[in-house]
């Protein structure tokens, strides 16, 4: 190790906590080092998860930010980044209340999208210029803007609550585990919960199925006459909203 | 005041804000009185959306320069290539005015601090951080500006002051320099060093760009955290910067507590009427 990186270890030690000054005013100075690191990490996950923050109330959100801020170091260039694991921390922390992580995961999710990567969405245009036989042949992506997000609460009443900061409604069970689509339309995010079968046909989209394949498989969850008009549905909302790419 | 040809800087654009979020509506909703923006690399790294689209038009509109604040220049890891693709990527896309970041390191072995931390002012740094802004400008294509820091510890380690430090690296490395006289306020009361004299001791020629910020009080420290107005003391040092360093772009910094548009272009009309004076 070169002196300087012994230098930038020590004073890297002290900056998460790892390591004490040696004297009161290397302590003091240090501090503000210290200090600035936890209250930037502690805030960005707030700003990243602002919505289940206020869900939380500040005092609980804080304890458990702290909490990820000594146990998680970031690995990230960006801050902006900092926050991709606290949904999971949060469900390991609070297993009993899964409804925080799961608005965590969404909120995360929501924020995500605002600035997710630009890609061309298909359209009814990118479809209709293809022959039927290769559009239906040709492997989809979900939109890099996108994402699927679990939820076992009613997720959706709550977080559009606490956006507008008005009191939420109560946090209900939904009695299954659904999927959040999350996407971006007009430079915006959106959200919705999926059915079922959307869930299960999204999902084979994303993980590079092509229409056929996802035909198919509503045929034998749906029957086929019932799945081709489903199918037909689902492709027209998903070319409106623009969730999908090309793989 | 420099002669012109003495000059190793571009000409002033002018006097610029730091663009942030808050103020996206006001920047998109008509023009404002700000000669160029300068806004945060990081923020449009590999990005889409409203921000990228944001960026554009605002580009579109007015000159835009680049400052970084993860490039960790003095890092002993050496330069993140990754970081320099996407800075690369981003410089191609805006066709910025300049590029900047920071005379400090942010993290270690895989670890960021999200800091500008200090670093030992001694020849073997040096020599380091002259060896990384030649591979950041050889991968630019272009002269980048390096800002100084304000700090809270010095190392016993320092072989130099950071005047020297600073003068040596623009020399050598053939670079520019950002000089943010609220850093070096906040230093020369920190470290108990003439704020003056430092600014007498830079080396003008390559002075691009100047930040203008505010901070706060500690106790006995100044703490950097660009969360109020510029203070009358940095004023009164930056009309001294116009005799020393002649006419250098000029900008409001605030990062924190954000206030309205008009506050900050208050800030740089008074920008605008010291320098006039100083000229």
């Amino acid at each position: 190790m070169t002196e300087l990186a012994t230098v930038q270890r020590a004073f890297l030690g002290q900056v998460l906590g790892e390591t004490v000054a040696r004297d009161a005013d290397e302590a003091r100075r240090m501090a503000i080092y210290r200090n600035a690191y936890c209250a930037t990490l502690r805030g960005a996950l707030r700003k990243t998860h602002r919505r289940c923050a206020a869900w939380l109330g500040d005092i609980r959100f804080d304890e458990i930010a702290v909490a990820y801020v000594e146990a998680n170091p970031s690995p990230f260039r960006n801050l902006r980044d900092y926050g991709a694991g606290f949904a999971d921390f949060l469900a390991v922390r609070c297993p009993d209340d899964l409804d925080i992580a799961e608005l965590a995961a969404l909120d995360w999710a929501i924020d995500a999208v605002f600035d997710g990567p630009d890609a061309q969405a298909l359209g009814i245009a990118e479809i209709g210029a293809l022959a039927t036989e290769d559009w239906i042949a040709r492997q989809l992506a979900l939109h890099p803007a996108a994402s699927l997000v679990e939820a076992t609460h009613n997720l959706a009443p709550v977080w559009q609550a606490l956006e507008r900061e008005d009191v939420p409604p109560d946090m209900a069970p939904l009695g299954r585990r659904a999927t959040l689509l999350v996407w971006r339309m007009d430079g915006r995010p959106h959200f919705r919960t999926l059915e079922p079968d959307e869930d299960v046909a999204l999902r084979l989209a994303s993980s590079g199925a092509d229409f056929s394949e996802i035909c198919e498989r509503l045929g034998e969850m749906l029957g086929a006459d019932a799945a081709a008009v489903r199918a037909a549905e689902m492709l027209r909302v998903w070319l409106d909203e623009g969730v999908l790419c090309w793989a | 005041m420099l002669a012109p040809l003495a000059r190793i800087a571009a000409p002033s654009p002018g006097f610029g804000l730091g663009l942030r979020p808050d103020h996206y509506g006001d920047v998109l909703g008509g023009p404002q009185p700000v000669d160029w923006f300068e806004v945060i690399s990081e923020n449009f790294f590999g990005a889409g959306g409203k921000p990228l689209s944001v960026l554009e038009r605002v580009r579109a509109d007015y000159p835009v320069a680049l400052h970084g604040v993860s490039l960790s220049i003095g890092s002993a890891d050496g330069l993140d290539p990754h970081y320099l693709d996407g800075l690369a990527a981003l410089a191609d896309r805006v066709d910025p005015l300049w590029v900047s970041d920071h005379l400090c390191w942010t993290g270690l072995g895989g670890i960021n601090s999200h800091d500008l931390l200090p670093l030992p002012y001694t020849a073997a740094v040096l020599d380091l951080v002259v060896d990384h802004i030649g591979r950041v400008q050889d991968r630019l294509k272009r002269r980048i500006l390096i800002e100084n820091p304000s700090s809270y510890v010095a190392f016993a380690e320092s072989e130099m002051g950071e005047c020297d430090f600073l003068s040596a690296m623009a020399e050598r490395a053939d670079c520019l320099l950002l000089a943010d006289i609220n850093n070096i306020y906040v230093s020369a009361r920190n470290h108990g060093f003439d704020a003056r004299a430092y600014m007498a001791a830079l080396p003008a020629a390559r002075i691009q760009q100047i930040h203008l910020a505010g901070h706060s009080v500690a106790g006995d420290m100044l703490i950097d955290t660009h969360d109020s107005p510029v203070c009358d003391p940095v004023w009164d040092l930056y009309a001294e910067s116009r005799g020393l360093w002649g006419d250098v772009a000029t900008m409001i910094e605030r990062d924190d507590d954000i206030p309205p548009l008009a506050d900050l272009l208050a800030e740089l009309d008074r920008a605008r009427a010291l320098a006039a004076v100083h000229d």
